[in-house]
């Protein structure tokens, strides 16, 4: 796409909008004061806001609030407070008003509390959970929240492995997980910097995918809102989805929450002070939680230490109305493996995370006629990361041999022992710098409100910790590690721009709502449209036209239509772009105890320089209506995010000596860069050790933008309203999703090795094969499931019971093969290479068969591969081959999971909660019939409860 | 309630009757290759029938039908006969008297009817020419840190002659598959063994041109798969044992293993590929043979000799029963079952041992001593000429 033509769109809204901005309007004073439901007590800092204008204050000590030159018209108004329930009025301003607002305090006495995940209203298709529904759940950490999506499956608490957050797909992905922002109060949580990268695999890693869910702890959380479908253009790096939370802010007494599960302990406070004088509001929270992977013993251990500290506060309430937050995190976590006395071998791993996070927050509600809020967020993150790994190094092959040159060449080696202590210490600093700037502007004729936002954002991702260290006499993984500094690794910037109009039109008694924006992304800036990484523009659109909107006397109240496209950017992180050094080595001569020689070659640039962002691309279609008291949303999506990120290996040829080993008894030693002597015993004459050049294939890793996945799907919520003689509402939701995932453009060599006979020798050689593509096949998964909620709530005694019913009705998958990666059978293959005998000790339709394309030998030249090439059995020996019945779809039969959730309120101080997982215990062993082995899809019964408590 | 009664009563003497347990005769009919006697019966040879659920043991001996008759209770019987003889047979082209060793067996056939006629086929081989293996060692051991150690590995080959014998272009190799729970892909149609014998990784020839390695009466050796003394070394695993005595090491180009100068590298052919030397250390069924022709290149690059496994992709070289001298069935102890790898002229039982990196060998039992010099029991069926779970022996021949 050209650049300039978005250049050309951007100067276009800019001056429209500078016409705009002639024209005057009438504006209205909107005043008011806040008070306690039940006690008539002013409420303090709380939050009045505008959100379609960007606009907003928060009440002073006595509970007032003004609000000036809103411009006329119909307006939503929402005020917020942490404990008490969101207040929202609908209202047309025609002249100034003075609100007198009741905000009800947060409490199962209520009426209405919702604990499902709500349909958000405007702009991208997105999920809101408020407070009630994350304490409903219990979550210990962001993951269980995200079951609350329609189309995610139940799942018990887990913090004993990463855990990624996936979006409208049936499984997890690494791409998708990457692909999805978390962002924290407006500031993005960061993953890019992370180069954790272990070695052993002694602890999870999750350098190059998204950030590890089991790090966010929810307490603090007032609530979240995932964007599933076309995000705003004011977000970007990111491709699958959004999720947003927000956290507590105001007043509020002391809580203390303790919860408990078989493997998990949490604690968490939290306080909300209010300083005297309109000085403002700080918010103070901690927890801690510590959870075992296994309940029978202690060995492997997950513990996350969270506490934060914000200060809000409004200066000029009265004009230009200046909200400020500041916040400062600290953050903690501990995922590690102790030595388990039952073992003899002292092995030890731990990854421990402390990271302190600081971020600003203003917004300036400056309320012109035009131009109605400027709004800042800056945020710097530092990590200190530290990865350990203590392993008893054992070769079963006997005395190790240790290589440890760090340059290309031949040098001496040392042997070592069979089994010895290595201990690798990754030190990690990443850090992260974020800062946007977005204004907000408004334009109203008769029947059309334009609300637009115009922004910039700049990101900084760099780490500069020690990297990888250890002993390099005593290494991990016997050959070809080395240490590895990150301070040399250069920082991954990001500058973006964005313009988003949100053009609002009366249409009669209909109303269409467009939500236009385009984001430019630039990857490694060099100028403004200049760039040393990739660039790439993002369209963004969400349309919605709501046909009919009315009252109760009617059976169809409302309907809408929305439908959507959108264009994502990702750009790689850190560990893609900056992958390390590749070490091969040699052993070429070998003379046990005396001396061993090896010889290192060093691919110092392993970069792949054509590395870019990946790209979603994003197509939706849905409806809102609502049939009498039933209100449902359907929505229908497809999704393309192509350029995943994938490791890919390159070959090289590393030339080296192969010496033959002198007789016994001789002292052989080498001379460096001329070779191994040793001195003749009888003559004293130095005699060089024979020699021949000989060469192998090696190889290294390099990343690619090859992954593509398709995500295909429907997803529904409907919600039946409340059975008032039962106490009891229906909410059904689920999705019918289809996940497609397989590699393009990435030529996948392997090597093929043969034995060659010369006189009575015989030798190993290779030579390398190109396929056009990894794999050549894809993977299909498809599920269509629904969850039935019924949730009876009796005020009177304040109790909340929710049982939730899932059902997978069914689970599906199958490998695809593509009209461009050729899959023969055998009497195909037979027929197309012209050898009726080939394969012939090969069952008829046991495999698929998939050709190389080309091959390389000693020579190093890629030889176009010919049909009758593969008249020569080595290069038979090139063609790969897949069992055929692996190709064919598994279905499996429906299954159902039943789960409880029980929360009271006792007096003012105390709520219990408790639930009971899979609480009928249904875990059919069942028949994996492609593979003959027995699966078993639902989780264990699990079940855990929370006390909390207010002073 | 009568009714009860009588029927309570059938069933107490329906009862009574399973007190004396019944017996069966069965008979067994063992006969000759079709290329010995036509095929004919065998008379006047000892057939023994073994209980599998019990391991009782009865023996018959056949009659001039070659029939052999027992009386046995019902159960599932394993069926044995194992003799030697003299016949004139063709060597390549060229009619010889040899001294055969014919074995049969028939395995887990059910007795639970009188009068059955069991047909016992059997295979022959002609007696080698005198070396054994003496002790077959692919375990492994584990080191002081319980991590497991497996460059220890060893095979020792003695002449259980009273003759000179060369060792020159004498060969080891492993059979392939060593999943012995479950039946090998390598049969015929009918489910018979082949008549070649896969193998794979590797095959080690002893060199030489004829007479440069004698080995004497009573004397073994040892290829080891690295010749190091893995006890006493500092980079070695103190739970194991000195194998600097071993005459030969399995050294690769590339390979594992580290090359000590002072033991002779063995010459390796390299069939399969990879850089480790795969013994099975759950059991690794094993055959030492000669390769008809000294020009190795034309024996290992004649397509002939290989085949590709059924339903698999290795290429396998494949050895014909006659060129085998010796071989183990060494399998792996598994409780889903146990399926042979040799034929029953190699060996017609099958030893297992404790399981992977135990430490343990395999080794033959001593027959009898004549004059200081160890023979050892050749019997052709490792059930009962092997010890298994031996703490390994190498270099040391037993005297009882």
């Amino acid at each position: 796409m050209s650049g300039k033509r978005y250049h050309l769109i951007l100067t276009i809204i800019l001056v429209v909008a500078a016409i705009f901005s002639v024209n005057a309007q009438d504006k209205v004073s909107v005043s008011g004061i806040i008070r306690d439901a039940a006690t008539q007590e002013a409420i303090i800092y709380a939050n009045i806001a505008f959100p379609d204008l960007g606009i907003g204050t928060s009440s002073n000590e006595k509970g007032e609030f003004t609000i000036n030159n809103v411009p006329s018209g119909p307006h939503k108004l929402s005020v917020t407070y942490i404990g008490y329930q969101e207040y929202t009025l609908d209202m047309v301003l025609r002249k100034d008003v003075n609100l007198n607002i009741r905000l009800k305090l947060q409490s199962l006495g209520l009426d209405e509390v919702i604990v499902t995940a709500e349909n958000s209203s405007s702009g991208a298709t997105a999920s809101k959970i408020k407070r009630d529904a994350i304490d409903h759940v219990q979550a210990s950490s962001l993951k269980e929240v995200m079951q609350l999506i329609p189309g995610n499956l139940s799942q018990n608490p887990n913090l004993a492995t990463p855990e990624k957050v996936s979006i409208r797909e049936v499984g997890t992905d690494v791409n998708s997980a990457l692909g999805t922002a978390i962002v924290i109060d407006g500031i993005p949580m960061s993953n890019d910097g992370n180069m954790q990268q272990s070695i052993q695999g002694g602890f999870a890693s999750v350098a190059g995918t998204g950030v590890d869910l089991r790090q966010i702890s929810v307490d603090n959380i007032e609530s979240i809102t995932v964007d599933v479908g076309i995000p705003s253009a004011e977000h970007g790096n990111l491709t699958s989805g959004a999720v947003h939370i927000k956290t507590k802010t105001g007043g509020s007494p002391y809580s203390v929450k303790l919860q408990a599960d078989p493997h998990t302990k949490q604690l968490a406070f939290e306080k909300g002070y209010l300083l005297n004088n309109d000085r403002g509001v700080i918010n103070v929270d901690a927890g801690y939680t510590d959870s075992y992977q296994y309940i029978f013993k202690n060995t492997d251990e997950f513990k996350r230490v969270n506490a934060s500290t914000k200060y809000t506060n409004t200066f000029f309430r009265n004009r230009n109305p200046l909200n400020i937050e500041f916040k400062a995190d600290y953050f903690e976590s501990l995922d590690g493996q102790k030595w388990d006395p039952d073992m003899k071998a002292e092995e030890e791993y731990h990854a421990k995370d402390r990271k302190l996070q600081s971020k600003l927050s203003a917004l300036w509600s400056l309320n012109k006629s035009f131009l109605k809020s400027v709004s800042l967020d800056a945020g710097y993150t530092k990590t200190w990361q530290e990865g350990f790994e203590k392993t008893l190094e054992s070769n079963s092959s006997g005395a190790n041999i240790i290589i440890s040159s760090k340059v290309d060449g031949e040098y001496e080696a040392q042997y070592g022992p069979s089994s010895y202590y290595s201990e690798v210490t990754y030190d990690g600093r990443p850090f992260n710098l974020y800062a946007k700037l977005k204004t907000r502007l408004y334009h109203k004729t008769e029947k059309t409100t334009n609300s637009i936002l115009l922004g910039t954002e700049w990101r900084t991702t760099g780490n500069n910790g020690e990297g990888r260290t250890f002993d390099v006499t005593n290494p991990p993984a016997g050959e070809s590690t080395r240490p590895r500094p990150f301070t040399d690794i250069p920082s991954l910037n990001q500058l973006s721009f964005f313009a988003e109009d949100k053009i609002d039109v009366a249409l009669g008694s209909t109303n269409l709502n467009v939500m236009a924006g385009v984001r430019m992304d630039n990857i490694q800036p060099n100028g403004i449209f200049a760039t040393d990484g990739s660039l790439s523009f993002d369209p963004r659109l969400n349309i919605s036209y709501s046909i009919i909107d009315r009252g109760r006397n009617y059976l169809l109240r409302n309907l809408t239509l929305r439908m959507g496209y959108g264009k994502t950017t990702k750009s790689p992180t850190l560990t893609h772009l900056y992958p390390d050094k590749d070490y091969n080595d040699v052993k070429n001569f070998d003379y046990y105890p005396e001396l061993v020689v090896a010889t290192t070659k060093v691919m110092e640039d392993t970069r792949n320089y054509d590395l870019k962002a990946s790209h979603s691309k994003k197509y939706e279609a849905g409806i809102d209506f609502q049939l009498g008291g039933i209100k449902s949303r359907i929505t229908g999506f497809y999704e393309k995010h192509e350029g995943g990120f994938i490791t890919d290996r390159s070959y090289f040829l590393m030339n080296y000596k192969r010496y033959e080993q002198p007789d016994a008894g001789l002292s052989p030693y080498l001379i460096q860069g001329e070779g191994v002597f040793y001195d003749d015993p009888e003559t004293g004459e130095t005699v060089a050790v024979p020699y021949e050049m000989d060469e192998k294939w090696k190889s290294y890793s390099t990343y690619r933008n090859a992954r593509t996945r398709i995500k295909r799907g429907v997803e529904y919520n409907i919600d039946f309203g409340k059975i008032k003689a039962l106490r009891t509402s229906f909410n059904l939701n689920g999705a019918w999703l289809q996940t497609e995932t397989y590699t393009t453009d990435a030529p996948y060599w392997e090597t093929v090795q043969y034995t060659t006979y010369e006189g009575n020798s015989s030798k190993q050689v290779s030579f390398i094969t190109k396929f056009p593509n990894q794999m050549g096949y894809g993977t299909v998964k498809e599920r269509l499931n629904s969850n039935l909620n019924i949730i009876t709530h009796i005020p009177e005694i304040k109790m909340l019971v929710t049982l939730t019913t899932q059902v997978v009705w069914y689970e599906k998958d199958w490998r695809k093969t593509y009209d461009d990666y050729k899959f023969y059978t055998l009497a195909e293959l037979r027929d197309y290479l012209e050898q009726p005998e080939l394969f012939s000790s090969h069952d008829e339709d046991y495999y698929y068969y998939y050709l190389p394309t080309s091959y390389s030998t000693y020579d190093g030249i890629e030889h176009e591969y010919a049909i009758d090439d593969f008249q020569e059995s080595i290069h038979q020996l090139a063609i790969d081959t897949e069992r055929r019945y692996r190709f064919d779809p598994l279905t499996l039969s429906p299954l159902i999971l039943c789960n409880i959730k029980i929360s009271k309120d006792i007096a003012q101080r105390f709520k219990l909660s408790f639930y009971a997982n899979n609480f009928l215990n249904i875990r059919p062993w069942e028949l994996n019939e492609r593979e003959g082995t027995y699966i078993r899809r639902n989780n264990a019964p699990y079940f855990g409860a929370d006390i909390k408590m207010q002073f | 309630m009568k009714k009860f009664l009588y029927l309570i009563l059938v069933l107490l003497v329906a009862c009574e009757s399973y007190d004396e347990p019944t017996t069966y005769n069965f008979s067994v009919k063992a006969v000759y290759p079709d290329n010995i006697n036509n095929g004919g019966v065998i008379g006047d040879q000892e057939i023994i029938v073994r209980n599998v659920q019990t391991s009782r043991e009865y023996t018959a001996r056949t009659n001039s039908k070659g029939i052999a008759t027992f009386n046995v209770r019902g159960g599932n019987y394993d069926i044995l006969i194992s003799f030697q003889e003299k016949h004139t047979i063709e060597v390549d082209g060229y009619p010889t008297e040899k001294t055969l060793m014919f074995n049969g067996s028939l395995n887990g056939e059910l007795i639970l009817d009188d009068d059955i006629v069991l047909t016992l086929n059997t295979e022959y081989s002609i007696e080698n020419e005198g070396f054994v293996i003496k002790e077959f060692y692919s375990s492994g051991s584990r080191t002081p840190e319980d991590k497991s150690y497996g460059a220890d590995k060893f095979i020792e080959i003695y002449n259980n002659t009273d003759e000179v014998l060369y060792s020159d272009g004498l060969c080891f190799g492993v059979i392939r598959h060593t999943v012995s729970y479950e039946p090998t892909p390598w049969v015929d149609e009918n489910g018979d063994l082949l008549p070649r014998i896969p193998l794979w990784s590797f095959v080690a020839i002893v060199p030489g041109s004829g007479e440069d390695y004698p080995i004497q009466p009573g004397e073994s050796f040892i290829i080891a798969l690295s010749g190091l003394n893995h006890r006493d070394d500092p980079n070695g695993n103190p739970n194991s044992f000195d194998l600097s005595i071993a005459a030969w090491e399995m050294v690769v180009e590339a390979g594992k293993y580290v090359d000590v100068p002072s033991v002779p590298n063995i010459l390796m052919q390299r069939l399969t590929i990879g850089s480790a030397m795969t013994i099975d250390v759950r059991g690794q069924p094993v055959i030492i043979f000669r390769l008809p022709s000294d020009d190795l290149e034309a024996v290992f690059t004649d397509p002939d000799n290989f085949m590709i496994e059924p339903g698999g992709s290795f290429n396998c070289f494949m050895v014909p029963r006659a060129w085998v001298i010796d071989g183990v069935d060494n399998l792996r102890l598994d409780d889903r079952g146990v399926f042979k790898r040799l034929p029953n002229s190699i060996d017609v039982g099958y030893i297992q041992h404790r399981g992977s990196y135990e430490g343990v060998s395999i080794r033959r039992k001593v027959k009898e001593v004549i004059n200081g010099r160890t023979i050892y029991q050749d019997t052709n069926n490792s059930t009962n000429d092997f010890l298994t779970n031996q703490e390994p022996t190498p270099g040391i021949i037993a005297t009882e």
